[in-house]
């Protein structure tokens, strides 16, 4: 049997035309990529300067003459592995708990009926519209109230669940047809089966991206550890930024840079780890084999 | 036995997430001492609050940073009445005050006096200092980490201008702007002869600079009672000062937009620049050998003019939490902060003056003055200013900031006159003190 090939001249508009909208798309996601980049490219460059090349009258791109001075100082003068690792704490304590309520929410939501079911969910829904700012001081008067304060609970305490997660999991999930939840439970797998051996693995793109947008969220997060923390120990790295950058005396750009460059670092392992998962998650079932 | 670890591990994990850290409890008085300096100057006030531990048995002072949200957490505090994780002594904005008196937990410097006695009274303190912690002719606080508005002028330029004296007054100011703006082939400015963006901070600044009844804002600029409207454009003063403004943006060479200020006249990319007298200790590191800068008092609005730049900074707020022997050791700790020998410390790190008369005549101190004399101008400025001359206390800060900030953009570009500037200011912030008022009275 023999395969019927176009004729390359008959092609050539369709794949000229395919192939100019190819690089037009690509060039556009390169340039969105070189923009978003460009100010952590810069940040790395300017950690890398000695302080009178940054604060000179001619600005520079790239350090005449790089140094690692300015990550010397921030590492021996701020012991900023020390808070790096409460950051870290508290944005896996925060991320892993997001993701765990969030999809068992959402199973419950997309799965089960039962009554004022959408009721709740536009409860749910309604704290989203809510001011995070309008509920501090009842947090924190909570909080108080629990003993949480200088606590890692007391820092985490109130990010442990997030109503958009639930809404984008249970939007996801009801992508599923209800069928396969209705199979399994014929075949004698149980709730907690179906959600640990067949839900969660199905959507593990899903899953990867509401980890990863709750680490950084949690990671970045300064006010809130701030107002529950009244001991240096436990204080996260956003903190010790502003105390580089607030420094009246000696605020020095590169130390603060090296800083950012620094703190920069597990948000980044995060990303490039999990970015497999959304990677792999899309891939699976796309061939079958 | 691999279950039986794991959830070992598991509980262990979740108990010490509720265990936290929290001070060694000790027999000592812990006195809490809420700060937002960092650097070399936090590591100084840290250094201090060692050796006050140190010589003083029985208390034990916790310097903790809490950024600028120091004041803002006292208030979160109050309202949940948690005195448990508040603090003794907070550093606050002197503009704060009156927001600190509606706390009942503010315990006011004259009643400590009376009841603990004191090593410090309010003659030891300048004038200028004792008025900026005063509201309704009491001492409310102990002024602390206090600062002018003072100009920052390259030596160096001066000279090859043809100058050996920085400018008196404004007028002075727009002719030197001409000559030492620097500009390429193309007519880009490469230096500007003057940088100053008027936010509240410069305009309260120049108000009531021009003579000692010249006040922002009524009721003394707020000191006397709360300000209820701006009077500085009823009494010409901040016509007066736009219309000298307006020179300035004639010449070309006036940065009205700064960014970080010291840096960019560290850089050389300004000649002359107005900001606070605390950044000395900056200015002077980022500088280094490049060129000879020097400070003066602010150029005056008219020759005639009486007073002086006001004095802005921030004060220590002491808090009764329900101890005595707490408040006791706070306000000891706090008057051991107001000592000559710890003012000096501070003043020659940073530029801040120091608030007591007897530092000046600490014989290290009277030599670094001789050496180095542009940390000395922010100390003659207050001497020679009117106490009249402070920072109002406006009730709205924040919100009177922005709006004059916007206000003297506009009129920076051209997009307002003189009049329509004076009348933006007045209206915008009479508008914002009438709100404040509704809401608060």
């Amino acid at each position: 049997m023999t395969t019927a090939v176009p004729s390359p001249r008959l092609m050539a508009p369709r794949n000229r035309a395919a192939a100019w909208t190819s690089a037009l798309y690509q060039s556009v996601c390169v340039c969105l990529g070189v923009l978003l980049m460009a100010p952590l490219v810069y940040c790395v460059l300017v950690s890398l300067m000695r302080e009178t090349e940054i604060v000179s009258s001619t600005p520079h791109l790239l350090p005449a003459a790089p140094s690692l001075v300015n990550y010397q100082r921030v590492i021996g003068s701020t012991g900023i592995f020390h808070y790096m690792y409460n950051s870290l704490l508290v944005a896996l304590i925060c991320s892993v708990s997001r993701v765990l309520t969030a999809s068992m929410a959402a199973y419950a939501f997309t799965f089960y009926q039962f009554r004022f079911q959408k009721l709740l969910f536009a409860l749910v829904l309604g704290t989203m519209i809510i001011p995070a700012e309008m509920l501090m001081v009842q947090n924190y008067f909570t909080t108080a109230e629990m003993g949480l304060i200088n606590t890692y609970a007391g820092m985490t305490i109130i990010y442990l669940v997030s109503p958009a997660n639930i809404f984008l999991l249970r939007q996801n999930f009801r992508s599923y047809s209800l069928s396969i939840h209705e199979a399994s439970m014929v075949d004698g797998c149980g709730s907690i089966r179906f959600f640990f051996s067949i839900l969660l693995p199905m959507s593990m793109p899903v899953l990867a991206t509401v980890f990863i947008s709750s680490f950084v969220t949690s990671w970045n997060t300064y006010l809130w550890p701030l107002l529950v923390t009244n001991v240096e120990e436990m204080r996260t790295v956003q903190v010790i930024i502003t105390m580089l950058n607030a420094s009246e005396l000696n605020a020095s750009y590169g130390q603060v840079m090296a800083a950012a460059t620094l703190i920069l670092i597990p948000s980044l392992l995060v990303f490039v780890l999990f970015q497999r998962k959304i990677t792999a998650g899309m891939m699976a079932g796309a061939v079958k084999e | 036995m691999k279950k039986g670890l794991s959830m070992v591990m598991i509980w262990a994990l979740v108990l010490s997430l509720f265990l936290g850290l929290s001070p060694a409890l000790a027999e000592d008085v812990e006195v809490v001492f809420w700060h937002s300096t960092s650097g070399a100057l936090g590591d100084e006030l840290q250094a201090i609050v060692d050796e006050y531990n140190n010589t003083h048995e029985g208390v034990h002072v916790n310097a903790v940073y809490q950024g600028y949200e120091g004041t803002d957490k006292v208030i979160l505090a109050y309202q949940t009445q948690d005195t448990a994780n508040a603090c003794d002594i907070n550093i606050g904005l002197t503009s704060t005050i009156p927001a600190m008196l509606e706390l009942d937990w503010t315990a006011k410097v004259a009643d400590l006096a009376n009841t603990y006695g004191s090593t410090i009274s309010q003659e030891d303190y300048y004038p200028s200092m004792a008025r900026s912690v005063s509201y309704g002719g009491q001492m409310i606080a102990i002024p602390f980490l206090n600062s002018t508005l003072v100009m920052y002028y390259n030596a160096d330029a001066l000279q090859q201008a043809g100058y050996d004296a920085p400018p008196a007054t404004m007028d002075e100011l727009a002719e030197y702007v001409k000559a030492l703006t620097q500009r390429d082939a193309s007519g880009t400015v490469t230096r500007y002869g003057f940088e100053c963006q008027v936010k509240r901070y410069q305009l309260v600044n120049y108000i009531s600079s021009q003579n000692e009844n010249a006040f922002f804002g009524d009721m003394e600029g707020g000191r006397a009672g709360a300000m209820t409207k701006i009077t500085a454009g009823e009494d010409g003063t901040l016509k007066a000062f736009l219309e000298k403004l307006d020179a300035l943006v004639e010449t070309g060479g006036y940065q009205f937009v700064e960014g970080k200020v010291a840096e960019e006249f560290a850089a050389g990319t300004t000649a002359i620049a107005l900001f606070s007298s605390s950044k000395c200790g900056n200015v002077n590191s980022l500088v280094g050998d490049s060129f000879q800068w020097m400070t003066a008092p602010i150029p005056k609005v008219n020759e005639s003019d009486t007073s002086g730049s006001s004095l802005g900074g921030s004060c220590l707020v002491l808090f009764h939490r329900g101890d005595d022997a707490r408040m006791k050791a706070a306000w000891d700790f706090a008057q051991y902060l107001s000592t000559p020998e710890n003012q000096y410390r501070i003043a020659i790190l940073s530029g801040y003056i120091p608030t007591t008369k007897g530092t000046e005549e600490l014989p290290e101190m009277i030599k670094f003055y001789e050496e180095n004399p542009e940390y000395k101008t922010a100390l003659d400025v207050i001497k020679a200013s009117s106490p009249m001359a402070q920072e109002p206390m406006d009730l709205c800060y924040n919100e009177i900031n922005s709006a004059i900030t916007d206000s003297m953009l506009r009129f920076c570009n051209r997009e307002l006159d003189v009049d329509g500037a004076v009348a933006a200011i007045v209206d915008s912030c009479n508008r914002l003190l009438d709100e404040w008022h509704e809401a608060n009275d």
